[in-house]
């Protein structure tokens, strides 16, 4: 049956050979797609690490343009101001790599004979509470550390997974900007957004009088109305004297940061999707027309006493051939990707992709030969041996 | 004759309305999805004001305080000499070839009028501060206002639609006067209409701001000129340390009336050259890395130090994205077309039977799947302007407004024809080169 069904493949290999060509390309086009999409789904699976719901966010400008002095006086007087607002829950600070705000610092370190890398950020020892960090191990930062010999550090999962995988780093001692000692790992810290790629973190340990700290993270009461910002407005005027800072909800800058990176994914989706439909319209009809051309075959084949299933298995059969053959050589250009490694991410998203796309493929396919052949199937074979 | 071949065109595309609407489907929404990015295109490259001068303008957008280390190499050959070892140590100093630090911020402005002032390629230049923002508390809901900072020549470079009044002159600037030139957009946020606003005041960091000025608002999305409010940069006197290198401003150069870009970017790159390292310790290499407007769209997709190759790079995915777009439906079309077309092999054969040529016969074909492109180019066209309306409307694109004009029409138009050409060409070859005898044999179905 199968060797039937080649040659007739074979007899018919100039009009077949377009519709290898158009299901090959729209492989091609479809893993693209679908390796871009798993790719920003996988980064999305990830946790942000750290709360956005009644947070706020103020920065400060011309903090850092102060004498340190003065500046440690208004951040003083900023956060006892702050924590006793009966809106406020707690109070966290932090240097300008802080939520939302695209900036990053990355510092590296070769000293211990292999490259550590990590993106990093200076907090005070409120910003675990106001951020709504999640600790795994160890513990955060507490009032000894500033005093301590090695500078202390908190580090995200990532961190110890790529630099020292299968040991427990709790307490060493490690070369990053200077002797560091682990005390604590977190989950995570997204800051740039759910659609940050995961990296090495880590979170260096400051004053909240410190002048770099120009960020201030708010918990704020469960409900507080976003009315409410003229509250906290007031008391930031109060304690600079200036009017040069801006408060975010971090909720919102979530939705936000995010909603940038859903526009090409759904728009690659909807133009994917509807060259699916283009497809398989085509398709439809070129096999509708293709299988009514063949009425006489179908009829002779009645005629010896085939039955209706066979009719459709034939022509199904003969399609899903046509399929594979274009997707096999669409497979061959595909692998190239994880195999050249073309774009250095992970292999198994192409993988994935492949697969979505050859199940996509097969079933639209599947669809699109079944409704004409079983109709064909229909054809009284006295009748269609008469037409001809 | 023409008359002829539109009126059995549409006569064909009547007969069988299941494969009309297959063809159509598939031209239209090619065409739509085609056009949008074109719309897209053409708003944020295309030289729309405030950017119509985009070909000839150069960028720094910051500046790069990069530090390369020593790397000190040291050979030891071990000779033996009469059965003694002997070593022979030759040792070299060699610069990293990547930078172990990398610093990247916006530019002081004592640095930009210090180094980049009166070039000779550049026919002006205007330094400015972007997105500096303020929040502004009316009728208890707060408003965000992003506030450029800027000279006086930046009205010269970028060439805003005043819609009322005028941009501020070089004398207000220098005397750090509090009058603003703001958008429409800005305007009904902050006033709730747009008439009659100059001489009005706006209350921004407790002071009082003039509105001297009223702008079309820019309907794309540059940051350099997507903001709500602009004033002289003076009035807001520079804090800081004179000396630091880094601040918040960026600079624009526009190059001489038909000089090019490159010329400037080299000029800017031989400055840049000879700015003095004021912190060794620091740093020892500074880059300002100008691009032109197009290598910074380019980088914002695709971020790549070297800003040409950004640009080739973006380039290269956009053209192979949209071929491999185009192809697909185009093949699905001739294939659909090749089964279509045996339909009406019976009349090619009487045609040809009464003395048609091959040529003729592939102009009607031809020319029968044109009409039927621009139909549904026609639709996609519809679909185009309704999905820029809806998108426009629900500020999908943040800060973009897609345009259409007559060059966009014209795209449109191209992309029509192009897609009938080709689409039509191989089945009608297919069609005309058959013989006599056998287009009225096969006359069934």
């Amino acid at each position: 049956m199968i060797r039937h069904i080649f040659k007739l493949i074979w007899f018919k290999r100039k009009s077949n050979a377009l519709m290898v060509l158009e299901i090959f390309l729209a492989f091609l086009v479809l893993f693209a797609a679908a390796s871009f999409v798993i790719y920003q789904l996988n980064i999305l699976s990830n946790p942000l690490g750290f709360e956005t719901k009644d947070r706020w966010m103020v920065s400060l400008d011309g903090i850092y343009n102060k004498d340190s002095a003065d500046a440690a006086v208004i951040l003083d007087q900023l956060k006892s101001d702050l924590e006793n607002s009966p809106i406020v829950e707690k109070v966290g600070f932090t240097n300008s790599i802080a939520p939302f705000l695209n900036n990053s610092s990355r510092t590296s370190n070769d000293d211990m004979g292999f490259n550590i890398s990590s993106y990093y950020s200076e907090v005070d020892r409120g910003f675990f509470d106001a951020a709504g960090l999640k600790l795994m191990r160890g513990r955060w930062f507490n009032e000894q550390d500033q005093l301590a010999k090695h500078r202390p550090i908190v580090v995200n999962e990532l961190f110890l997974k790529n630099n020292f995988p299968k040991k427990d780093m709790l307490d060493s001692i490690i070369q990053l900007n200077g002797e560091c000692k682990i005390v604590g790992v977190i989950q995570d810290y997204r800051y740039q957004g759910e659609f940050q790629n995961p990296e090495n973190f880590t979170f260096f340990l400051s004053r909240h009088t410190d002048r770099t700290n120009n960020c201030i993270l708010l918990e704020m009461k469960s409900g507080t109305p976003t009315g409410d910002q003229e509250k906290i407005n007031e008391i930031i005027k109060g304690a600079t004297k200036s009017n040069s800072h801006i408060i975010k909800v971090l909720e919102s800058e979530r939705v936000n940061s995010s909603r940038g990176r859903w526009i090409p994914i759904i728009a690659l989706l909807c133009i994917c999707g509807f060259l699916c439909i283009n497809i398989a319209l085509g398709l439809f009809g070129v096999l509708w027309y293709n299988i009514n051309k063949r009425r006489s075959e179908i009829g002779l084949r009645r005629a010896l006493g085939a039955h209706n299933s066979d009719i459709t298995k034939q022509f199904v059969l003969e399609t899903l051939i046509l399929a594979f053959i274009a997707m096999g050589l669409g497979l061959i250009f595909a692998f190239q990707v994880p195999l050249l490694k073309v774009i250095d991410i992970d292999n198994s998203i192409f993988f994935k992709a492949m697969a979505v796309v050859i199940l996509l493929i097969t079933a639209l396919v599947l669809i699109c030969a079944y409704i004409p052949s079983r109709q064909a199937s229909h054809i009284h074979p006295a009748k269609a041996l008469h037409e001809d | 004759m023409l008359q002829n071949y539109i009126k059995l065109a549409i006569k064909v595309l009547a007969r069988r309305k299941f494969f009309t609407f297959i063809s159509l489907f598939g031209i239209s929404f090619t065409l739509m999805v085609l056009m949008l990015i074109a719309s897209y295109l053409q708003t944020e490259l295309g030289g729309n004001p405030p950017l119509s001068a985009n070909k000839g303008l150069v960028f720094i957008p910051s500046l790069s305080l990069q530090y390369f280390e020593n790397d000190t190499i040291r050979d030891i050959d071990t000779i033996v000499d009469n059965g003694m070892t002997r070593f022979d140590t030759t040792s070299q100093v060699k610069k990293r070839e990547r930078p172990s630090s990398v610093n990247n911020s916006g530019i002081s402005y004592n640095l930009l009028d210090r180094f980049f002032k009166g070039m000779e390629n550049a026919r002006y230049y205007t330094f400015y501060s972007s997105n500096v923002t303020y929040d502004v508390y009316i009728n208890n809901s707060k408003l965000t206002i992003n506030t450029s900072l800027t000279d006086d020549s930046y009205w010269k470079v970028f060439d805003f639609v005043f819609k009322q009044g005028r941009p501020y002159t070089l004398d207000e600037v220098k005397r750090g006067v509090q009058s603003v030139v703001i958008t429409e957009s800005m305007a009904k946020k902050y006033f709730g209409h747009v008439d009659n606003l100059l001489n009005k005041e706006i209350l921004m960091d407790d002071k009082h701001f003039k509105i001297i000025g009223v702008v079309a608002t820019p309907s794309n999305s540059a940051y350099y000129v997507g903001s709500d409010l602009y004033m002289p940069y003076t009035v807001y006197p520079q804090q800081g340390d004179p000396t630091d290198y880094f601040g918040g401003f960026t600079a624009t150069f526009m190059a001489k009336e038909g000089a090019g870009t490159e010329g400037l970017k080299k000029e800017i790159k031989n400055r840049t050259a000879k700015i003095p390292i004021n912190k060794p310790e620091e740093y020892n290499y500074i880059e300002t890395g100008p691009v032109t407007f197009s290598e910074l769209f380019a980088q914002q997709i695709m971020y790549d130090e070297d800003p040409a190759k950004s640009q080739r790079n973006v380039l290269l995915i956009l053209i192979s994205f949209i071929s491999l777009f185009v192809l697909l439906p185009v093949l699905n079309l001739i294939n659909l077309n090749i089964s279509r077309i045996m339909d009406r092999s019976s009349e090619i054969g009487v045609r040809k039977a009464f003395g048609a040529g091959t040529d003729n016969i592939l102009f009607q074909f031809v020319f029968e799947n044109i009409i039927q492109t621009f139909i549904g180019g026609l639709l996609g066209f519809i679909f185009a302007l309704l999905a820029i309306y809806l998108i426009n409307d629900s500020h999908l694109l943040k800060n973009i407004e897609l345009t259409i004009n007559l060059r966009f029409f014209v795209i449109c138009f191209l992309i029509s024809l192009f897609f009938g050409i080709i689409s039509g060409l191989l089945p009608a070859l297919k069609m005309s080169k058959l013989s006599i005898v056998n287009a009225l044999k096969q006359n069934n179905i």
